[in-house]
């Protein structure tokens, strides 16, 4: 309980990051984190504008001990390899980290989309035991 | 076989990307009616337009898209200087070499990667999607990249 406090404090600091035409945000869904990526990451330099965001995410999930976040991408319509290195970013500041630190991350995916998993194919070569894709 | 053939001549500019790239995805779905395919193209499209408006220095892009009943071909040409083309023809030689999974292997385990905001994966997220069909060649100062895409596995 007390974590889901924390945590939920945290969030409340964050804003959505919109940018070009894609949308980030992060919040709670039936207790549980879940950040949100839908739209097209096509921008030039999606590092300058979504990696702070999910750094930062990163380091207070690690601060508030959660062991587990969802991954919202159904409305993602397209993301350039660019932002898809982004995102791997966050996934390897995870996997460098000791194990007792780490946390898994579920992908749901728009099953109706074969772009989106195959996008995200990268990722899961990087950290099979923490990430999963769920339809 | 039957062939539609779409060109574009642009300057290198970030803007005109979308609109070229969702143009020829749509395309490529209403001809072979297969959206995954057609998503492929779109994004292979997109990397190698992104690619040639970093480095077409100010000069055009062209690209043209063919689009038979059992594939979709797409060159992409801009200006180039002759040693970054060399560089780049190593690069794709090495990738076309490998499986999709033994790139993504080596690239995360070279620390430039995740250093280098220009470390990329753009070539091997390419590759995995027209399974290794690239050409590239050096013509009129230019570099000419081909990729051939199937419609079926």
């Amino acid at each position: 309980m007390r974590n889901k406090m924390n945590i939920n404090d945290i969030i409340q600091n964050y804003d959505d990051v919109v940018s070009g035409s894609f949308r980030f945000s992060c919040g709670l869904v039936d207790g549980n984190v879940c950040m949100k990526l839908g739209g097209k990451v096509d921008i030039q330099n999606p590092d300058e504008v979504l990696l702070p965001v999910l750094l930062r995410l990163d380091k207070d999930f690690v601060a508030s001990q959660v062991r587990e976040v969802d991954f919202d991408i159904k409305e993602l319509e397209f993301i350039n390899s660019s932002g898809i290195k982004v995102v791997l970013q966050m996934v390897m500041s995870i996997v460098n980290r000791h194990e007792s630190q780490q946390y898994k991350i579920n992908f749901y995916h728009d099953p109706a989309s074969s772009y989106q998993k195959k996008s995200f194919n990268a990722i899961s070569f990087l950290a099979p035991n923490l990430i999963t894709f769920i339809p | 076989m039957s062939a539609e053939l779409i060109k574009f001549s642009i300057a290198p500019g970030w803007d005109y990307i979308r609109p070229i790239r969702e143009f020829i995805g749509e395309f490529v779905y209403v001809k072979s009616g297969n959206r995954e395919r057609a998503d492929d193209v779109l994004f292979i499209a997109n990397e190698l337009i992104e690619n040639a408006v970093k480095n077409a220095n100010n000069k055009k892009i062209l690209i043209s898209c063919k689009v038979y009943d059992a594939v979709t071909e797409i060159t992409v040409s801009n200006s180039i200087q002759r040693d970054k083309y060399d560089m780049l023809k190593e690069k794709l030689f090495d990738v076309c070499k490998k499986r999709a999974e033994q790139l993504y292997g080596e690239k995360f385990r070279e620390k430039t990667f995740w250093e280098d905001e220009k470390g990329a994966i753009g070539l091997i997220m390419i590759n995995e999607r027209c399974e290794g069909k690239i050409t590239i060649q050096y013509k009129n100062l230019s570099v000419v990249i081909t990729c051939i895409i199937p419609y079926e596995e």
